[in-house]
């Protein structure tokens, strides 16, 4: 599915690429602000460590705190809110928030920095707390030892504003993304729409509709388009030039059999029997896969129409002059009912030659008339040709479809006429079928796909 | 009667042409469509055997431009195609009638005799006049029920008047119809052979129109 789809394809590394720079994004956020939290935290603690300093006093080459800071955070025992003033090794005084405790500054790395210098760090409160830190260490006149003053809050104050920070941030990007992804959805629906559009165009040039890809397409799906068409226009010409070749090549063979038949015609030995034979056979040959490579050839191309009134009128035209001299002179009347605007699905030439092959043979046998009606039944068109003639008892009616099988040897023709039409309707998925015509004689139903 | 075979192909041209003749046509042949429809425009046949296929012009051009000139002779398409497009195009563009090959050398004759016989307006192949019969199929001639042998040129002399009965024909028209173009022609034969009809079948039948020609008819119908 992954590999196949071009639209789930751009939508998941969309969707993957999304996913990265919303992560990289907030978490690169988060970090900032948590920098930037504890940045304005040190500030305050700065704030209070320099109001101390401001406070220390030597007096006798002691200190003393001429005052206390007075926010109340530090008096309310262990807030985590604490101060502690340390000289040498000794607490010279602390908060009243730590109570009876120390803070154990001991075991940081930085709780000592260079004098008039301020570190910041994290360590564990008294109660196992954690706490966040500024230690200054300043040196006084007339006192040797350094000073480190150090205060302290709650590291818990910091995590919650950066937790609160980043729910919300969470839940923007959240939303971000899934506005992305939509975007990146309907953006791949629509961008792919003309490539939805060639693919109904192919279904119809598939089911005949149109034989070319018509319409205006975006210019990078014209070229495509272009190339289809060119490719369509191609296949038609090799079979439209394979199929003239496959009918070159019959009737070039036809001329040497008349030869050869009419040389063999009117001798009577074994050998002008022998060929007289042959080139019956061979002709037949010829005749029937000459029609199948015609029809085999137009299978393939869609878009095919055939008008089944300007057919059988093409037809009757012919049909009427080919057996002017029948019944004594006066000829066949060939009458058409409900011919008009009926549409084929299939190779003109194709629906010609059955229809011409099936009319001619309902001329041949007719006494006065030959009737051709249409009419649409659902997807099918079905077309019966009718005569007056002598008609096929039932039970010989599917010896006649078989190969060259002719009831009356008298009558001219090769006996193909019905067998071809029967594998060219096969071949166009359609049928025939005899019965018996109200006019007294054969009725053959033809039914074929409608255009 | 004389008959154009138009077709490429030289033994199936010499192979029509001697049945042609044998059956008693005078045969005139042309090898390609250009030879052919000059031959077909100004010589006077009774019918032509035209194949489509032909070099230098193809036969259906050759046929329209036969039937745009106003040339209305009957002719038959011989040709190796048989699709029904074909035929139509053939009948379309003015044929009387279409063989396709291979062909029996009989169908071809017999489809000839027809195109003949039609266009004399006539509907079977057995023609009279008077006491006189003509079997076009066969080329028996029969006087009052007893077979008449006749030569040739005889027959082609009879068949022509027999196919045009009731009408004046010239002297010109007779050689142009009987004889082949290759035949050295003398007005005289047709007078002696005429002579030689009468004597063979009745006196009265042909009768002379003086300076026009000769005219067949019943002998009770112009009384």
């Amino acid at each position: 599915m992954l590999g196949r789809s071009v639209s789930v394809r751009l939508i998941m590394l969309s969707v993957a690429w999304i996913t990265a720079a919303l992560v990289i994004g907030g978490l690169v956020l988060s970090h900032h602000f948590r920098v930037h939290v504890e940045t304005s935290f040190d500030l305050g603690l700065e704030r209070h460590v320099e109001e101390l300093v401001s406070y220390v006093e030597v007096v006798d080459g002691h200190l003393v705190l001429k005052d206390r800071p007075t926010d109340p955070s530090y008096q309310r025992p262990l807030s985590g809110w604490y101060w502690e003033v340390i000289a040498g090794d000794q607490v010279v005084d602390r908060s009243r928030s730590l109570w009876d405790q120390i803070l154990d500054l001991k075991s940081q790395r930085d709780h000592h920095p260079l004098s008039g210098q301020t570190s910041n760090f994290f360590m564990d409160g008294p109660r196992g707390e954690k706490l966040r830190a500024v230690s200054k260490t300043v040196v006084l006149p007339g006192f040797d030892q350094d000073v480190v003053i150090t205060f302290t809050g709650p590291a818990k104050v910091l995590d919650q504003a950066v937790e609160e920070f980043s729910e919300t941030l969470v839940g923007s990007l959240l939303l971000l993304g899934l506005g992305l992804v939509a975007a990146v959805v309907v953006q791949v629906i629509l961008g792919l729409r003309p490539l939805k559009l060639v693919r109904q165009k192919l279904a119809a040039i598939h089911a005949g509709e149109s034989d070319r890809m018509s319409g205006t397409f975006p210019s990078e799906v014209e070229p495509l388009v272009h190339d289809l068409n060119k490719l369509l226009d191609h296949n038609a010409q090799v079979i439209e030039r394979a199929r003239t070749h496959a009918g070159n090549l019959a009737h070039a063979l036809k001329t040497p059999l008349a030869v050869l038949s009419n040389e063999a015609d009117g001798k009577h030995s074994e050998c002008a029997g022998t060929v007289g034979e042959q080139v019956q056979i061979m002709n037949e040959l010829v005749s029937r896969h000459l029609a199948r490579a015609r029809a085999a050839g137009g299978m393939g191309v869609p878009g095919l129409k055939a008008d089944v009134g300007e057919i059988v009128t093409e037809l009757k035209r012919t049909l009427v002059r080919i057996h002017q001299g029948k019944n004594d002179g006066a000829g066949i009347i060939i009458s058409l009912v409900n011919v008009q605007g009926q549409d084929i699905g299939g190779d003109r030439q194709d629906i010609q030659e059955m229809l011409g092959n099936l009319m001619d043979n309902a001329c041949k046998w007719a006494r006065t008339q030959v009737r051709v009606s249409a009419q649409r039944i659902g997807r099918d068109i079905i077309l019966d040709i009718e005569d007056d003639g002598p008609g096929i008892p039932e039970d010989q009616r599917s010896a006649v479809l078989q190969r060259g099988k002719r009831l009356d040897e008298a009558t001219p023709g090769s006996g193909l006429g019905l067998n071809i039409v029967l594998e060219l309707a096969q071949l166009y998925q359609g049928n025939l079928t005899l019965g018996s015509s109200d006019l007294g004689g054969l009725k053959v139903r033809l039914q074929l796909r409608a255009a | 009667m004389r008959i154009l075979v138009v077709e490429d192909e030289p033994d199936l041209r010499r192979q029509i042409c001697t049945a042609l003749g044998e059956a008693g046509y005078s045969v005139d042949q042309a090898p390609d469509g250009e030879e052919g429809e000059f031959l077909g425009a100004t010589e006077p046949y009774d019918a032509i055997v035209l194949d489509l296929g032909l070099p230098k012009v193809d036969g259906i051009s050759v046929l329209n431009n036969w039937r745009q000139a106003g040339h209305s002779m009957p002719v038959l398409i011989l040709t190796a195609r048989d699709s029904w497009t074909e035929k139509v195009g053939g009948f379309d563009a003015g044929a009387d009638d279409y063989l396709t090959k291979p062909f029996h050398m009989e169908e071809l004759l017999a489809r000839v005799r027809a195109l003949i016989r039609r266009s004399a307006g006539l509907a079977t192949s057995l023609l009279e006049c008077g006491p006189v019969q003509l079997d076009t199929r066969s080329g028996r001639v029969t006087l009052d029920g007893a077979a008449v042998v006749l030569t040739a040129h005889e027959l082609k002399v009879l068949s022509y008047f027999m196919h045009h009965q009731g009408r004046v024909v010239s002297q010109t028209e007779l050689i142009e119809h009987v004889y082949d173009q290759d035949f050295d022609r003398d007005s005289n034969t047709i007078e002696v052979f005429i002579a030689r009809l009468r004597k063979k079948l009745s006196p009265d039948l042909i009768k002379t129109h003086r300076g026009r020609g000769y005219c067949m008819s019943p002998p009770d119908a112009t009384g």
